[in-house]
């Protein structure tokens, strides 16, 4: 319990973020079917505004949600910005994305320059000792939160009209059309909230530095833990979030795997990735015609 | 002499037995038609002989040989080719480009031979480019050659996969539907055509068709499908007569034309 | 004069320019340009690559940065520690990263599109983390270095020859394209773009082709990287990292995945217009606004700007036959050559 409880803590916390960011995925792919490659590239503009935002001596707690704010313009524009290409195919649409990517991640170094910069945590520091090791306050907020987050999300889509439309709109777009729902509020409504969730993603972890490179292939991550929920299962994925968070800090405590920890995350998520998708797929040529 | 065998067949989807114990054969020089209500599998009967689905369980045999475990293309290059029910003919290529396509199996350079333009290249392409001419100007498509073929009107484009199927110099080739979406005045033409087909290649054909006509009309032989089983087999006048077959088709939609010999 | 014999006069007057530029530019341009000329090469032939892969074959790649850097390392070391001769070491680069190439290209012998993407994305990820982190082979933060080749009598320690150098490189590949598009490999390889199923049923076999696509992707990559390596004289792995690969994708899709136009566009995208507009504003700012220009760009026109020049030569070849009493307007032509 001494030694692997910090790991598993630490796995649970990576793995909150994960779902979180992973959630914010599902949720834009299931209400438009656009694959939002930007979404870790999102986060960072967070986090980068959240980071400068403390530095001019403005109090975490209140940078937070000023930052949130912006994701939440971001989610917005991108909702408008892919209005011209409802129709197009969804691989066109997620090429956009990918420009996007491009486009924030030019903006931030134009903005910020390349140098990571300092997150201060929104948390206190130091931890409660527990049954012989420090949990950290930081790993439990982050739990917390996520946990929040989760139960607030699972009431949203359950209870609340917008929750309800959206489920309506990723099943099927065209009937939810013809049942009076608006599909381009609906639409901003999704993206809104995947950018605020990647939003918080890109906050939470970048404590104590962000870096521009590692916040936007966070979205690696965030596809491997999507995935594992089918892209389609909000549950699933958080649990998938939780799982690749396990998965890529456990292995690094090992003494064996310690000095190629950095390495572990995109290579765990690269092969969660494609034995997945490559399990998944269809053998046959007829199947998979109707695929992808 | 046998082309065709396929013994056996079946195939579940998610606990919906499509195919079950589906047995038909082809011979040398036989036009085979396999009709059924809609829905019955006949589709899905073409997809597990060409391999492009798997079956459950069954067996084909292509000839002497044992095909079940071989890939669409190994089957292809054994002389099975196919039309499909909606026309899939290459976008991005012309209508004589479509068709060389359908040679690929049988000629054998490679991508180093193309790019350098070697000699093995050039000489086989120029004799295949002959064979393909032949094939379209017995279609009266050589003056579309150039074309973009999806630019051509339905009926067109489906010759072209016609011709494209033939390319390959089947031994059997497998028609889904080929009169869907021909006019009434143009489906004798595509009768006499698969006639003529047949003598001019020396192919034996399997045509799936609602068209009771064109079945009653170029068949030697009938298989009707029926939910997945096999309802009947025999003589197009035998298939007719069939009450069970009759019941079959009444009952199955109100689509269907009844006058099953008209 | 029909409309295909129309056609191909605008083309062959459209390359014959093209021609003439990439000839003369270099002189006429002050020395400086030399290099952003050779970048713009240098890119071409990676744009190049994937209008192969994914223009006509229709797989997506995320990872052409990966072959990149084989291509680069493995040119570095070969002519480095090796002491190859350049024009040898150049092929033994392109086939360095073949194998690269074929490891990427197997998810795609299951997956297609969106998938595809995820999937390369992924393995782009991996390798960058793993084998590009690893500074036995990258060289750390100095990098890797490389030197210009003296062959022939000349050396070409100079941007402008060693220019003529890749530019040379670069028609060779793009000969070699044609022909391979024309011929029955590049028939079985738009017939897979074009609908996979009925390329198996016509005897094309899938798995071959498109491990057939990656490999010649990756070899027209890797020697792209090599090229590439030998023009900086130093490379460090940022190069070629997940960044690079979707900046590559994006411009060539951007420019025209679909032709060979489209990747020479892509070149001059990424390489010229930069340059020529940096005398206006400040390099970062001047990133994002061509950024977005990029990115408004595709939403307009998803078929790439070639595409959109396409239409306009097909608004030119009709305005043309009309003036000459041709009996009828003809049809346009669709998209796919």
């Amino acid at each position: 319990m001494r030694s692997i409880g910090p790991v598993l803590i630490l796995g649970l916390a990576t793995g909150s973020i994960y779902a979180l960011t992973a959630l914010g995925v599902v949720i834009v792919y299931k209400a438009t079917g656009v694959l939002n490659f930007a979404h870790g590239a999102m986060g960072m503009v967070a986090a980068f505004l959240f980071s400068s935002l403390t530095r001019q001596a403005i109090p975490t707690l209140l940078a937070a949600p000023v930052a949130l704010v912006f994701s939440a313009a971001l989610g917005v524009a991108v909702a408008y910005g892919l209005r011209p290409l409802r129709r197009a195919p969804r691989l066109t649409r997620a090429i956009f994305m990918l420009g996007l990517l491009a486009l924030l991640q030019n903006l931030a170094t134009a903005i910020w320059g390349i140098r990571p910069r300092i997150v201060p945590s929104l948390f206190p520091s130091g931890g409660v000792k527990i049954i012989g090791f420090v949990l950290g306050y930081d790993q439990v907020g982050i739990i917390v939160i996520t946990l929040g987050l989760v139960g607030g999300l699972s009431a949203f889509f359950r209870y609340t009209k917008l929750g309800v439309g959206i489920r309506a709109v990723s099943s099927d777009q065209d009937a939810a059309a013809l049942q009076g729902i608006n599909v381009t509020r609906i639409t901003v409504v999704a993206w809104v909230l995947g950018s605020v969730l990647a939003g918080i993603a890109g906050i939470l972890i970048s404590t104590p530095a962000a870096d521009a490179f590692s916040l936007t292939l966070l979205v690696i991550q965030a596809f491997a833990a999507a995935l594992l929920g089918r892209l389609v299962s909000l549950p699933a994925t958080f649990v998938g979030g939780i799982v690749l968070g396990l998965l890529t800090t456990v292995p690094a405590s090992l003494e064996i795997l310690r000095p190629h920890a950095q390495v572990i995350p995109p290579v765990v998520s690269f092969l969660l990735i494609v034995g997945i998708l490559m399990l998944r797929s269809e053998t046959s040529l007829i199947a998979r015609g109707n695929e992808a | 002499m046998s082309i065709l065998r396929a013994v056996g067949l079946e195939i579940n989807f998610r606990g919906l037995r499509a195919l079950d114990a589906v047995a038909l054969e082809v011979h040398e020089q036989e036009t085979v038609g396999l009709i059924g209500p809609n829905g019955a599998g006949k589709t899905t009967c073409f997809n597990c002989i060409t391999g492009l689905l798997t079956p459950d369980a069954g067996t084909v045999l292509l000839g002497d040989a044992d095909v079940t475990e071989l890939p669409p293309h190994e089957r292809a290059r054994l002389g099975m080719a196919r039309t499909f029910q909606t026309v899939q003919l290459f976008a991005g290529l012309t209508v004589e480009e479509n068709v060389l396509v359908g040679t690929h199996a049988r000629t054998r350079h490679g991508l180093v031979a193309d790019g350098l333009l070697l000699p093995s290249s050039r000489n086989e392409e120029r004799s295949t480019r002959a064979e393909v001419r032949r094939i379209l100007e017995f279609l009266d498509l050589w003056r579309y050659r150039e074309l973009p073929a999806k630019s051509l009107a339905l009926g067109e484009q489906r010759t072209v996969e016609l011709a494209r199927a033939l390319a390959s110099q089947p031994r059997l080739l497998l028609l889904d539907e080929p009169l869907a979406g021909v006019s009434r005045s143009a489906k004798q033409g595509v009768m006499d055509l698969l006639g003529q087909i047949r003598r001019e290649f020396n192919v034996a054909l399997l045509v799936i068709e609602h068209d009771m006509k064109l079945v009653m009309g170029i068949s030697d032989f009938v298989y009707v499908l029926n939910a997945g089983k096999l309802l009947a087999k025999g003589s197009p006048q035998e298939v007719r007569n069939n009450p069970e077959v009759i019941t079959a088709y009444l009952g199955a939609s109100e689509e269907e034309p009844v006058a099953l010999g008209s | 004069m029909s409309e295909a014999e129309l056609r191909r006069r605008i083309r062959l007057g459209a390359w014959g320019a093209a021609g003439f530029l990439a000839i003369v530019l270099p002189f006429v341009l002050p020395a400086y340009w030399s290099f952003v000329l050779v970048s713009a090469v240098t890119t071409s032939i990676v744009a190049l690559s994937i209008v192969v892969l994914t223009g006509l074959v229709g797989q997506i790649s995320l990872c052409q940065a990966t072959f990149v850097g084989f291509g680069a390392y493995a040119s570095a070391r070969l002519t480095g520690d090796a002491n190859v001769p350049f024009l040898i070491a150049l092929p033994l680069s392109g086939l360095a990263a073949v194998p690269i190439g074929l490891l990427a290209g197997v998810p795609a012998l299951r997956l297609r599109g969106l998938y595809l993407a995820i999937a390369t994305l992924g393995f782009g990820a991996a390798v960058q983390a793993t084998i590009f982190g690893n500074s036995t082979i990258t060289g750390g933060i100095s990098g890797v270095s490389f030197e210009r080749p003296k062959m022939f009598g000349l050396d070409f320690a100079g941007d402008r020859s060693f220019y003529f150098l890749a530019l040379a490189v670069l028609v060779l590949l793009i000969v070699f394209t044609v022909n391979v598009r024309r011929g029955k490999t590049g028939r079985a390889f738009a017939a897979i773009r074009d609908g996979e199923v009925a390329a198996a049923a016509s005897g094309v076999s899938l798995a071959r082709y498109k491990m057939m696509a990656f490999a010649l992707s990756a070899f027209f990559a890797g020697v792209g990287g090599a090229l590439f390596g030998h023009a900086t004289l130093s490379v460090n792995s940022s190069s070629f990292d997940v960044f690079q690969s979707i900046t590559f994708v994006t411009i060539t899709i951007i420019a025209g995945v679909g032709s060979v136009a489209g990747a020479l566009l892509a070149g001059m995208l990424l390489n010229i217009m930069p340059k020529a507009l940096s005398g206006i504003l400040p390099g970062n700012i001047l990133l994002v606004i061509l950024s977005t220009l990029l990115l408004v760009q595709l939403a307009v026109a998803p078929e790439g700007i070639v595409g959109q020049m396409r239409q306009q030569e097909d608004a030119v070849v009709r305005w043309i036959l009309r003036r000459r009493g041709a009996p009828d307007a003809p049809a346009p032509v669709l998209e796919g050559r």
